[in-house]
């Protein structure tokens, strides 16, 4: 293995506690403040744009066990849709979704709707749609106009997937718009030259 | 003094107490049954690792807005009658069992923490990218007070309140995370000199001993627990 190798790996090494704690710390302060809101992923996003989808994964599944540990003991159960996240996120990031804002922000709202799809059955089965968050105040309503527990998390997850990840999608976009090329080029993924960030 | 009353649990021991608490709080549909689980083995457990305040965070922080919603779901809004409130103290003792138990099985002491990951086969880029969360930690905390600081100076932000702050995360985050770049690949240049990946795996820490007590009755309980429920499961 030669040196560029080597210190390539030592970069995704040295980022991946780095993103674990971009997604903790940003999902805190939306918990701290009952935001009907997630904002849990940035990490994992940003590391599947700049890695690949396999170590956003992992960047997601540990921030997700460390997060149930300090922060939010709910938050193992999630930990599938933090891959999904990145396994979507990767295929975008390989066909330049991330060049314009236009088609960031269309991505973010079918991550959103993906997320809500895989959620849902953890919503349902563990939590029977009472999560105790603002999202339980979400379904609460559409029960009340009439639609089933399982419908309405479903309608709850529709309305506010879209836009947490839409918001996540646009916070790594100008991110990675506004770091310099020449650290980004540190980072070994061929995601950022489809993506034109380098 | 914290980490002397934290429990030496042997890691295969942890992972079948995890599984057997899951699968047992699963299958059961007694209250009675997962709240005395919960008091008479979960509770004294935390205590004994000295993490009960963490699980009473839990309960109070956790599970009381959750009870709350499941009130607001099922009894206020959906209009059901008071049968549903043994359904909502079922799923609420059922999430509490399993959350505990996932806690639990995430407090491994700090000291433990290399062992642990060895014997469950995990290498050193995994225990490192772990320890390494914690340490980065207090760093981003402390580079994100530095620009809500510098931000203040300047008159962006009026007030000291934790919405201002807050508010302030759009623009906090871009030099944060470019600063946390920076960080990374001077990380990685050091790392590299000191050959950090050889050093994590060569690194012997001594065998801990595993209190026999404290780990038997572990592998009881879970049995137990296992054997219990499946019979209830299947009579």
């Amino acid at each position: 293995m030669n040196s560029t190798t080597k210190q390539t790996n030592m970069t995704t090494l040295a980022f991946l506690p780095l993103a674990i704690a971009i997604n903790i710390g940003i999902g805190a302060i939306v918990k701290a403040l009952n935001l009907p809101l997630y904002l849990d992923s940035v990490g994992t996003i940003l590391t599947t744009i700049l890695l690949g989808w396999r170590l956003g994964a992992v960047v997601g599944v540990l921030g997700f066990l460390i997060t149930s540990l300090i922060i939010n003991p709910f938050a193992a159960y999630f930990i599938f849709t933090q891959v999904v996240i990145a396994g979507a996120t990767g295929i975008a990031a390989r066909n330049g979704w991330f060049k314009k804002v236009i088609s960031t922000i269309l991505f973010g709202i079918g991550l959103g709707v993906l997320a809500a799809i895989v959620s849902a059955p953890v919503i349902i089965l563990v939590f029977q749609g009472a999560t105790g968050n603002g999202s339980a105040l979400v379904t609460a309503f559409f029960v009340k106009t009439g639609h089933q527990i399982l419908n309405s998390v479903f309608l709850s997850g529709f309305s506010i997937e879209p836009l947490d990840k839409v918001i996540q999608c646009l916070l790594v976009f100008y991110i990675l718009k506004s770091i310099p090329k020449t650290l980004l080029s540190k980072f070994p993924s061929e995601n950022l030259k489809r993506n034109n960030l380098i | 003094m914290k980490d002397a009353r934290q429990l030496i649990i042997q890691p295969y021991i942890r992972i079948l107490f995890l599984i057997s608490c899951i699968a047992g709080a699963c299958l059961i549909a007694e209250p009675v049954f997962l709240g005395g689980f919960y008091v008479l083995v979960i509770l004294p457990l935390f205590y004994l690792n000295g993490a009960l305040r963490k699980n009473m965070n839990l309960l109070i922080f956790g599970m009381v807005p959750i009870f709350l919603s499941f009130v607001l779901l099922y009894i206020l809004v959906s209009g059901h009658s008071n049968d549903a409130w043994g359904f909502i103290i079922l799923k609420c003792l059922r999430l509490l069992v399993i959350t505990s138990s996932l806690q639990f099985f995430l407090s491994i002491p700090k000291i433990y923490l290399l062992p642990t990951f060895r014997a469950w086969g995990l290498g050193g880029q995994t225990i490192i990218t772990v320890l390494g969360t914690f340490t980065v930690w207090e760093d981003i905390q402390f580079r994100a007070g530095k620009i809500i600081e510098a931000r203040f100076a300047r008159g962006f932000i009026t007030e000291r309140t934790a919405w201002q702050k807050a508010i302030q995360l759009p623009h906090i985050l871009v030099p944060l995370i470019i600063g946390i770049f920076r960080t990374s690949v001077e990380r990685a240049e050091s790392w590299e000199q000191k050959k950090i990946l050889v050093l994590v795996d060569s690194l012997r820490p001594a065998k801990p001993k595993f209190p026999v007590f404290l780990n038997c009755f572990l592998i009881f309980a879970s049995l137990t627990w296992m054997t219990l429920t499946l019979i209830y499961h299947f009579k």
